[in-house]
């Protein structure tokens, strides 16, 4: 039985997750010190195995690609965490809506969310990066389209079950706004939980990310992008340098997010917290 | 673009996937054939969109049809430059290349066994001329006729050179014109609305050729079988497969034998193989660039002064060893195995100093330029993508800002074709194996020029050389025209030739007889 499970220190998986994102965040601000060379500088032979220069091997137009990886952590950390920020911001401001008001405005929100999650979420960010071009603004504003509903049903819930307690209307009686309401008195109660979907759902939008630069719908060439590194790869299964690297990026940055998001689930989220205790 | 793989990598990765879960069924079938006759299993690429000839215009639509349907005449192994009989035993034409006239041979039959005669011919080549799709551009200015049951007379409104190679294009290859009338086909002026038979050619063999179609697809896979009643001799094998496999499954099938040929890979992916033939040579697609010389599209692209600094900011050797092994820079527009093409020495070589001397005439101030082509698109075992980031990386070091636009080939087929991309990296494989397929493109105001927003009134002298060649009957003469017609586009133009792609075909010791061909890749009917 744990005893404080409050406690990072008592949760490995925690400090693995947060060891791991933490030296991906000083790779990506570090990298041009770290990184041996320019990422995309043709300066090497083409499709070199590891070797002592290029520990990493070179791709298919002679970049080093242990600079590629490297400098990919700028791209992908940001913008993972960015569509994350996104997601959360608009599924909790269209669940926070369709829950405190409910009725029509309720009905309408949560059909409309109903059909984003009706579609699967690859197809659907696919169709929409395809349609609005190569780009990895686009991939990403594909992501966060079908990343957001998750957090508006989580939200609606959580404030359908919140609004009518005492505090609220009491809060209300004595003359608070809608707003206050919402941002005063419900914020509270639905930001640990919201904090923990996030926390979670960041490895699914990095590998989602990932996924889209994989099928030529993110980052653009020249880019040192994970998911394009990997594709690349993949067009050369025998240089298996080219795909395990930035594989194994992408791997090791998804898993530090999941242990931490259930490291933040454990901390924040009380029914898990007591469910651990007992 | 004259020969365009249009299939999806990411459509062909999916088949990959299949075609190895299908590996071992594909073992089966061969195994299981044998008995009866050897099956052959070929991994490619698709391009092909059709496999109604009068319709078809890809280069694996070309290998396909060109074992279904025969021809007047027809090349041997990888000689594209001298037609040889096949349907029609002897040809003679007039002085001034005007009227040519073709005697067929009595034997043919189609695959139903009804005979082979003139009529066919006038219907089929009335088919290719009036349905005005893509190919119909080879009979322009052409008219075929039929005086009697087995000749064929072909009347060209001008002089035309080079009606003997445009005639062994697998678009002329010859249906039964009954079959496929009575399947909607449509041979006479309006057949672009009135022809429906397309469908029907893409699920029944309407020729006389070697082999029938006996499973289409666009995506997955393209069967054929021997055809019984055919009137020459029996091809070696009973059944051809052809599958929709990505570069590096193809690797992985020839190595293990799960495939015979593998029709894509590159120079690089040879390398880790063994056990296989690899066949290399010079392929006679030209890569190049353009610089869109329409004002209103860019008015950075459109000046001279910068083509020339993009022009001069190339390293070719680069490009040709980027490229791998049996590439050579493009000398010119006009591919080194045909007439007229520029020597090496005559070859546009990297000047940096010229570049940036150029590139300074210029209201460039560094602005990103858009580089549009096929994203995730590969030709002949190339990348675009790779290829277009050697080329910006090039240009970056005199000072030439590219951003690169890769894009899905039917969208970036789109904005080619209308013009409106300021610059482009494309190729162009013949459709035709004869220098006036690339006069009568390349040229101001011509087809691939549009594209490069290149008006007819830009280069009165090169127009009129154009026109001049057009006409001219004496070899040498025309020649001589080629190479001048060239040496101004490489003076003057937006046209940037880059490099003639390496042609590597890997194959299992059991096929024998493989060559590369410019037309059709790779002939079917030759293989033992």
């Amino acid at each position: 039985m744990r005893k404080n499970p409050d406690s990072p220190i008592r949760q490995p998986l925690a400090v693995i997750g947060v060891t791991i994102l933490t030296i991906w965040i000083l790779i990506a601000i570090f990298a041009p010190l770290i990184a041996p060379s320019n990422p995309i500088a043709q300066n090497y032979g083409q499709l070199l195995p590891p070797n002592s220069h290029n520990w990493f091997g070179t791709d298919s137009v002679g970049r080093d690609v242990l600079s590629r990886v490297i400098y990919g952590a700028r791209i992908t950390l940001p913008l993972s965490m960015m569509l994350v920020i996104l997601a959360m911001l608009v599924g909790t401001v269209i669940g926070a809506i369709a829950g405190y008001f409910g009725g029509w405005i309720d009905a309408a929100l949560m059909r409309f969310t109903d059909v984003v999650l009706a579609f699967p979420g690859i197809i659907l960010a696919m169709a929409v990066a395809a349609a609005l071009g190569a780009e990895l603004r686009n991939a990403v504003f594909a992501v966060v389209l079908v990343a957001w509903p998750t957090y508006a049903r989580l939200v609606r819930g959580l404030i359908l079950s919140s609004k009518n307690a005492d505090y609220v209307t009491s809060s209300r009686l004595l003359g608070a706004s809608t707003t206050r309401a919402l941002f005063v008195d419900l914020r509270p109660n639905i930001s640990g939980p919201v904090f923990v979907l996030a926390a979670l759902e960041a490895g699914n939008g990095m590998l989602l990310l990932s996924g889209l630069s994989f099928l030529g719908l993110g980052a653009r060439p020249p880019s040192a992008e994970w998911g394009a590194m990997v594709s690349a790869g993949a067009n050369n299964f025998d240089k298996w340098w080219l795909a395990v690297f930035p594989g194994l990026a992408i791997l090791t940055a998804v898993l530090a997010f999941n242990f931490l998001g259930d490291a933040l689930r454990d901390i924040l989220d009380p029914r898990t917290a007591k469910a651990l205790r007992e | 673009m004259g020969t365009l793989k249009l299939g999806r990598n990411r459509l062909a990765a999916v088949a990959g996937a299949l075609a190895l879960v299908s590996s071992s069924f594909i073992l089966q079938t061969t195994s299981s054939s044998a008995a009866s006759g050897r099956v052959l299993v070929i991994d490619s690429e698709f391009n092909h969109k059709t496999l109604d000839p009068q319709r078809e215009f890809e280069d694996g639509g070309n290998m396909m049809d060109r074992a279904i349907y025969d021809t007047l005449l027809t090349f041997k192994g990888n000689d594209a430059s001298k037609p040889v009989p096949s349907i029609a035993l002897s040809y003679n034409s007039n002085a001034d290349s005007t009227v040519y006239t073709f005697h067929l041979r009595k034997a043919a039959r189609f695959s139903d066994g009804t005979p082979l005669t003139s009529a066919d011919v006038v219907y089929s080549y009335g088919r290719l001329k009036n349905i005005q799709g893509n190919p119909s551009s080879l009979m322009a200015g052409l008219t075929a006729t039929a005086p009697d049951k087995y000749t064929v007379i072909i009347t060209a409104d001008q002089p035309d050179t080079a009606v003997p190679v445009k005639v062994a294009g697998p678009e002329f290859g010859i249906v039964n014109s009954k079959m496929v009338a009575a399947h909607g086909g449509y041979a006479l002026v309006g057949a672009d609305t009135k022809d429906k038979a397309e469908n029907f050619l893409n699920t029944t063999s309407a020729g006389s050729g070697p082999y029938m179609l006996s499973k289409f697809s666009l995506t997955t896979e393209v069967d054929l079988i021997a055809n019984p009643k055919y009137w020459g001799k029996q091809p070696a094998y009973s059944k051809i497969v052809i599958r929709n496999v990505t570069q590096a499954v193809q690797a992985l099938d020839v190595q293990k034998g799960v495939a015979n040929i593998a029709l894509d890979l590159s120079p690089k992916q040879t390398d880790s193989l063994s056990g296989v033939n690899v066949t290399a040579g010079v392929s006679t697609t030209v890569w190049f660039l353009y610089s869109n010389a329409n004002p209103t599209i860019s008015s950075v692209t459109s000046d001279p002064n910068f083509q020339s600094a993009v022009r001069y900011a190339l390293n070719y050797s680069d490009l040709t060893a980027f490229a791998g092994k049996g590439s050579i820079q493009a000398a010119g527009i006009i591919p080194s195995a045909f007439q007229g093409s520029l020597k090496p020495a005559d070859a546009t070589k990297q000047n940096i100093a010229l570049a940036k001397a150029d590139l300074a005439k210029t209201a460039y101030k560094g602005e990103p330029i858009g580089l549009r082509y096929w994203g995730g698109g590969a030709w002949e075992g190339i990348s675009f993508d790779d290829f277009a980031t050697v080329i910006s990386s090039q240009l970056a070091a005199v000072g030439i800002n590219l951003k690169l636009e890769p894009t899905p080939v039917g969208d970036a087929l789109t904005t080619y074709r209308n013009g409106t991309d300021t610059m482009g990296l494309w190729f162009w494989g013949p459709d035709w194996p004869d220098s006036s397929n690339y006069s009568q493109n390349f040229g101001p105001g011509k087809k691939v020029g549009l594209r490069a927003g290149w008006a007819a009134s830009a280069a009165p002298e090169i127009t009129k050389l154009i026109n001049a060649v057009a006409i001219e009957s004496d070899p040498k003469k025309r020649a001589a025209q080629y190479r001048q017609f060239q040496l101004d586009l490489n003076a003057n133009s937006p046209f940037i030739p880059l490099i003639q792609s390496p042609a590597i075909l890997v194959s299992t010791k059991s096929v024998i007889g493989i060559a590369t061909n410019p037309i059709w890749k790779v002939n079917l009917t030759e293989l033992k």
